[in-house]
């Protein structure tokens, strides 16, 4: 063979492409025999967020427990702290990195870390997490559960920080590592 | 209806779609790996089955990845294991069509010539089509889509000396056919 002939061969690379209808008629196949979950796009999407929520709530409920213990270890108590208090609420969507496979502990120390620092402050007040058994109660009296919105993700937990105003709360919750792995935090002044 | 607006590549890693995958067994995720990896194995059915086969190949390629990927212990990149899938299901292709591998791969052997049928020229495509399956095979993971030798030895599970060898010769194979129109009887009959 010349030399050409393996560099016209690499040409043949380019077609012929998959068709179209071939992907449908695989993924079809594939839940038939139950390899894949069936699911519609929304249902699968949801799926993908209440699966990252329970990979998220590990990580999660160690650092809020973590934060948590920072009252007995001498952190300011609640009542001690000046100024409003907010809720800083975590959500998470697809766009969350999840940790890579054995660097759970790892995250979990960065929230914890987060927590501890935020305390050293004197600014953070507590830290909740939140169960995905969850009701909406509707004015006309009627419930539901509660789902993840598609733009924000799923609420995940809270931290409670105290801050002069909204936007010395937004400079701590901006340091917060959720948000470097994608996450979605959200401020609410506490009333009272 | 499925959502197929997600055209662009997905930023997530082999592993960690796979590691996805298996936890929810997702639709999301198989259809990121398929759209990431069917293209190469499309061609590859395409040209190693043939054009009226390729879609039922590359389904029963998916089936069995979808049910190995568990045990898939990521020695080899996962579109080099997907391959050696792949050609393992145009093997049992063949063999339900009467093509027979006997030749033990790397095998030495005599070629004695004859004049092909028509003696017309063939492109390079058709005269990769007339090869027969065992010299196609390695020209096509080769030579098409760029395998490397050892990428070919774990996808074929022999040696890269044999894979090497056999390129040898599927080259020369290829060279006859282009060339002088001629064709080998053990192209024909040994070489699956």
């Amino acid at each position: 063979m010349n030399r050409s002939q393996p560099r016209k061969l690499e040409h043949l690379r380019r077609h012929p492409t998959p068709p179209p209808e071939l992907e449908e008629r695989i993924v079809d196949a594939l839940k038939a025999k139950r390899l894949i979950r069936p699911a519609t796009g929304g249902s699968a999407m949801k799926m993908q967020y209440a699966i990252n929520a329970a990979i998220a709530i590990v990580a999660l409920v160690a650092g809020l427990a973590a934060g948590q213990r920072l009252d007995g270890a001498g952190g300011p108590s609640a009542e001690a702290v000046a100024g409003d208090q907010y809720a800083m609420l975590l959500y998470e969507n697809e766009s969350y990195q999840q940790p890579e496979p054995g660097g759970m502990e790892a995250r979990i120390g960065e929230y914890s870390q987060w927590a501890r620092e935020v305390a050293a402050t004197g600014k953070y007040v507590a830290g909740e997490k939140l169960t995905n058994d969850a009701l909406l109660l509707l004015p006309d009296g009627s419930r539901s559960q509660i789902i993840p919105a598609a733009e924000q993700g799923a609420l995940e937990g809270f931290f409670i920080i105290s801050a002069n105003d909204l936007e010395e709360a937004a400079a701590i919750a901006a340091t917060c590592p959720h948000l470097r792995y994608g996450g979605a935090v959200s401020l609410r002044r506490i009333a009272g | 209806m499925p959502d197929h607006s997600d055209s662009t590549a997905d930023p997530r890693t082999d592993r960690e779609l796979v590691r996805l995958f298996l936890e929810t067994r997702g639709e999301i995720e198989f259809r990121a790996l398929y759209r990431r990896h069917t293209p190469p194995l499309y061609r590859m059915a395409y040209r190693l089955a043939g054009p009226g086969l390729a879609d039922d190949v590359l389904q029963e390629t998916w089936c069995r990845a979808a049910r190995n990927l568990g045990s898939f212990e990521w020695r080899s990149a996962l579109r080099t294991w997907l391959t050696g899938i792949l050609i393992r299901c145009c093997r049992q292709t063949w063999r339900d069509n009467g093509q027979v591998v006997t030749l033990p791969v790397g095998m030495e052997m005599h070629e004695p010539e004859v004049e092909a049928p028509s003696g017309t020229e063939l492109d390079l495509e058709r005269a990769l089509e007339s090869l027969p399956p065992g010299y196609r095979e390695v020209l096509v993971l080769h030579d098409v889509e760029g395998l490397t030798h050892e990428e070919i030895a774990r996808a074929l599970n022999v040696v890269p000396g044999t894979s090497k060898s056999q390129l040898a010769r599927a080259r020369r194979a290829l060279r006859q056919r282009l060339e002088s129109g001629t064709v080998s009887p053990i192209d024909k009959e040994s070489a699956r």
